[in-house]
């Protein structure tokens, strides 16, 4: 949570947070944020946990340049 | 989340602006084979990461037809998965046959209306049955939808489906007169396994000319709708605003295969 709170201080510092940036923020959202039917859980654990055994997750970022 | 037609990918941060979403994408390889992408809008171009997050786009692909992760599918999400698996299952085993668009019209136009219309007597081709719905003024045209333009050699891979991927077939019907446009989707298919399962037919898009807006009306209660859509227009008519009790929706954009009866 430290963690999380000190990267967005960084952010929000910079123009334009980094693909590494993104990626950190995105996995650990909670995704009951996103539906609240869901349990409280990061993104990347829940996508793992659901969809993830027995297979490979790729992450990535779009991202208008 | 708009809705997206078949093949269509993610666009998220397309389209320019400083509005458009930053999203991250999880692409995650199954086995034996199929993937699921999730993208996550987690912020916008102009004001970086933050916000409520949603999901933007999903697919499961690979895995029979593709089907498309709307917004709220997530808690279901496994279940999901396990239907596309069994849909893969059934239809894996077939041959993929050519795409042929006038049989799969001829097929729509002749089966039973009591087959797509939940409680229509039986003995009428469902053809004759929606022929018959507006009355002698209105244009028939039926086309087919989901499998890239007709003429094109290379239609699925123009849609931008890879070879392992497949798509639902859709034979669609449309009536014009002057009051009125209605659509009617039936999905009779894929496109590379032709004609298999059962034949749906979405509820009619019915869209009022002189009140500038569209209903969608489940097909038992077409006749009910068209009627309503034709009485009088009242002194006063606020447009866009669906008030009978049905749901207004968004035009979509139908880009098959053109086939005039």
């Amino acid at each position: 949570m430290v963690a999380l709170a000190v990267m967005l201080l960084g952010l929000a510092a910079g123009p334009e947070p980094s693909e590494a940036d993104v990626l950190a923020y995105g996995k650990s959202l909670d995704v009951h944020r996103i539906d609240p039917r869901l349990a409280s859980e990061p993104l990347q654990s829940w996508v793992e946990r659901t969809l993830g055994r027995g297979g490979t997750v790729t992450w990535g970022i779009r991202r208008l340049r | 989340m708009a809705e997206r037609s078949p093949g269509e990918s993610d666009d998220c941060a397309e389209g320019g602006g400083d509005s458009a979403p930053l999203c991250i994408t999880a692409e995650v390889h199954l086995r034996p084979r199929g993937r699921v992408v999730l993208s996550i809008a987690v912020g916008s171009v102009q004001g970086g990461l933050g916000g409520r997050p949603a999901l933007f786009f999903g697919t499961i692909e690979g895995l029979g037809p593709t089907e498309q992760v709307e917004t709220g599918d997530l808690p279901g999400l496994a279940p999901k998965l396990r239907a596309a698996r069994a849909v893969d299952a059934r239809l894996s085993p077939l041959p993929d046959v050519p795409i042929d668009d006038d049989a799969w019209i001829r097929t729509v136009q002749q089966m039973p209306a009591a087959q797509l219309v939940p409680g229509h007597p039986a003995g009428t081709s469902f053809g004759d049955w929606i022929a018959a719905r507006m009355g002698p003024r209105a244009h028939v045209t039926w086309s087919t939808e989901g499998c890239g333009p007709r003429g094109d050699p290379h239609r699925l891979e123009t849609m931008g489906v890879a070879p392992d991927q497949d798509e639902w077939a859709f034979v669609n019907v449309a009536l014009e007169d002057p009051d009125a446009h209605l659509l009617v989707r039936v999905r009779i298919g894929t496109c590379r396994k032709g004609i298999v399962g059962k034949a749906v037919a979405s509820p009619a898009h019915l869209y009022d000319k002189r009140r500038h807006r569209i209903d969608q009306i489940p097909l038992d209660v077409l006749d009910a709708g068209i009627a309503e859509m034709r009485a009088p227009l009242p002194a006063t008519t606020q447009t866009g605003a669906s008030s009978r009790g049905r749901g207004a929706v968004t035009p979509r954009s139908t880009s098959g295969s053109q086939n005039r009866r």
